[in-house]
């Protein structure tokens, strides 16, 4: 079942808001109306995922991420995505020496680099809902993480 | 609320020229742009309830005249007096008898004002934002969706520009002799910079931005009517018609890059290109020959030829000599690399960009590596060709080039039966 998107209508049971079961996050069973964030992460430099793969491959994968894109900025899900440029083109400010010093590349491994990401103003059924829809094609993971509140829990 | 775009264009049109008589009267170019900015406001709510006002230029000095007064008054009794004294609400703009004078006296004033806007103690992305917004019209929140920054980020440049202007003591008026020689380079490249950043998006989603290109073509139309004499400006408004008028064929429906020699040229522009072609033609031998007018050579025979296979490369070729002779740098070597290879073979031009890897960051460019991985790909080279073509989409900060670049990796591995690293 596709994940439910907190309204804020009612106070769900514990246990009862969702189909599977699973305890409500903090704040929520008493029915408090504030909206989640996840930032959906998609790693690798370019040529790790397109490998061995055919050029209608590549293409597919192109299509299904801007298309992607677009519908989630559409039904106003999406409050931010990006790109970033390849990994290879990072640099990185390391501690060395007891000084700052900036050196070329990115902090991890270049197939664990971020390469871009959305935030989605969804819950987290929702937002591992799409992550699945990309992986289901790239094969390759997707990390899916909540972003702060900035207010003060009660 | 949205303007009416016959509203909309008359304003834009209509406010370098109020501005720069403002400023002509008063100096302060920070405090002229503010209250111009109000008065645009002003009519842009009420003229298209009420009507455009018979003299529609008057009317926004005017207005603006009184925002003026309005924000001097809070300053000082005293100042309150000199600049009611200079300038009474009251009293219309006075009216120039011939109408070809005043028109004379506002194309004067438009150019002072954009070679004001390209002063040179500016930073390119100040004359950029600066002549947008007092030349152009443009809201700060259109040059910031233009420039995909937030609109603070452009309004703070905007501001810190007049700043700088105003401690530079920038004077409202034409530079002349060698100065103006100069001061004409920077506002071409001004101009040159808004046109590419408009054609090819340097980052972010989107290929083009037909706004940013329209305004550079409108602008450098204005100046080539302003200077008819000056050659080099000719020849950038006749590159900019004879590139721009590619513009409907240079992405596909899924807004995939489309190169050159792949282009449908039934969806090239034809009139825009007869423009260019016509302007080249009046200009080309009545002077020494510039970059701007030698690369809009170059692009008119692109563009005069019915197909890809029939482009005059040989000819092409020689005016790249020439450019080379007259304005040399790394972005030509690379796109005469390309003719030398469709002259002399793939591997002359391989030879040729060899050099530029000793250049520098400068020199070595995701083109370089594009360049490259193509003419690699023409000569046979499949395995080097893919980790070309991957490298240069390792260093491309436009997306929709990365994805073109990938594809043409992609489509090597089919042909390819080398098992690369």
């Amino acid at each position: 079942m596709p994940g439910t998107r907190n309204d804020g209508r009612g106070c769900p049971e514990p246990g009862g808001g969702s189909d599977q079961g699973r305890t409500p996050a903090p704040g929520r069973s008493r029915g408090e109306d504030y909206t989640m964030k996840y930032m959906i992460m998609m790693f690798g430099g370019i040529g790790a995922a397109t490998r061995n793969r055919s050029p209608e491959w590549v293409a597919g994968m192109q299509e299904l991420l801007m298309k992607l894109d677009t519908e989630l900025k559409e039904s106003g899900e999406c409050v931010d995505s990006d790109a970033l440029v390849d990994p290879s083109q990072a640099k990185t400010v390391r501690f060395a020496d007891g000084a700052p010093v900036p050196t070329d590349g990115p902090f991890a491994e270049v197939k664990e680099s971020l390469a871009g990401y959305w935030i989605l103003e969804v819950d987290e059924d929702r937002a591992l809902q799409v992550a699945s829809q990309v992986v289901g094609y790239t094969e390759y993971p997707m990390e899916v993480r909540r972003i702060m509140d900035h207010s003060p829990q009660q | 609320m949205t303007v009416e775009p016959p509203v909309e264009d008359l304003l834009r049109e209509l406010a370098p020229q109020v501005l720069s008589t403002l400023v002509r009267r008063h100096g302060q170019f920070d405090a002229c742009e503010d209250a111009l900015q109000e008065a645009l406001l002003a009519a842009a709510l009420q003229w298209p309830a009420e009507g455009v006002p018979d003299r529609p230029r008057s009317w926004l000095l005017t207005v603006a005249g009184r925002a003026l007064v309005d924000g001097w008054r809070a300053d000082s009794a005293r100042r309150r007096r000199e600049v009611v004294a200079a300038l009474d609400p009251a009293e219309p703009a006075p009216a120039i008898d011939n109408p070809a004078d005043a028109e004379a006296a506002y194309q004067h004033d438009t150019l002072a004002l954009l070679f004001l806007c390209c002063h040179p103690t500016l930073p390119p992305p100040s004359q950029l934002a600066l002549t947008l917004r007092a030349v152009g019209g443009l809201t700060t929140a259109q040059i910031a969706a233009a420039f995909l920054v937030p609109e603070a980020t452009i309004a703070k440049r905007i501001s810190r520009a007049k700043q700088r202007i105003r401690d530079a003591g920038a004077r409202f008026q034409l530079p002349i002799g060698p100065e103006r020689d100069e001061r004409l380079l920077v506002v071409t490249q001004v101009l040159y910079l808004i046109f590419n950043e408009g054609y090819t998006a340097s980052s972010g989603p989107a290929l083009q931005r037909p706004d940013l290109t329209a305004e550079a073509v409108r602008l450098t139309r204005t100046l080539h009517r302003l200077l008819p004499g000056e050659g080099e400006v000719a020849g950038l408004l006749a590159l900019m018609l004879l590139t721009h008028a590619r513009r409907a064929a240079r992405a596909d429906a899924d807004e995939r890059i489309v190169p050159l020699a792949e282009q449908r040229r039934d969806r090239w522009d034809a009139a825009m290109i007869a423009e260019g072609q016509a302007i080249l033609a009046r200009t080309l031998g009545t002077g020494p020959i510039g970059p701007y007018q030698l690369q809009a050579a170059i692009a008119a025979l692109h563009d005069e030829s019915p197909t890809a296979e029939q482009t005059d490369w040989p000819q092409i070729l020689a005016l790249y000599d020439i450019l080379t002779t007259v304005a040399p740098g790394p972005v030509v070597t690379l796109s005469r690399a390309v003719a030398l290879a469709m002259v002399h073979g793939p591997r002359a031009g391989l030879a040729l960009l060899a050099t530029l890897d000793t250049g520098g960051r400068m020199a070595h460019s995701h083109r370089l590596e594009a360049v490259r991985a193509h003419l690699l790909e023409q000569a046979g080279e499949i395995a080097a060709a893919r980790k070309s073509y991957l490298l240069a989409a390792r260093m491309t900060a436009s997306l929709p080039e990365q994805r073109y670049l990938t594809l043409r990796a992609a489509r090597l591995d089919r042909h390819s039966d080398v098992w690369d690293q």
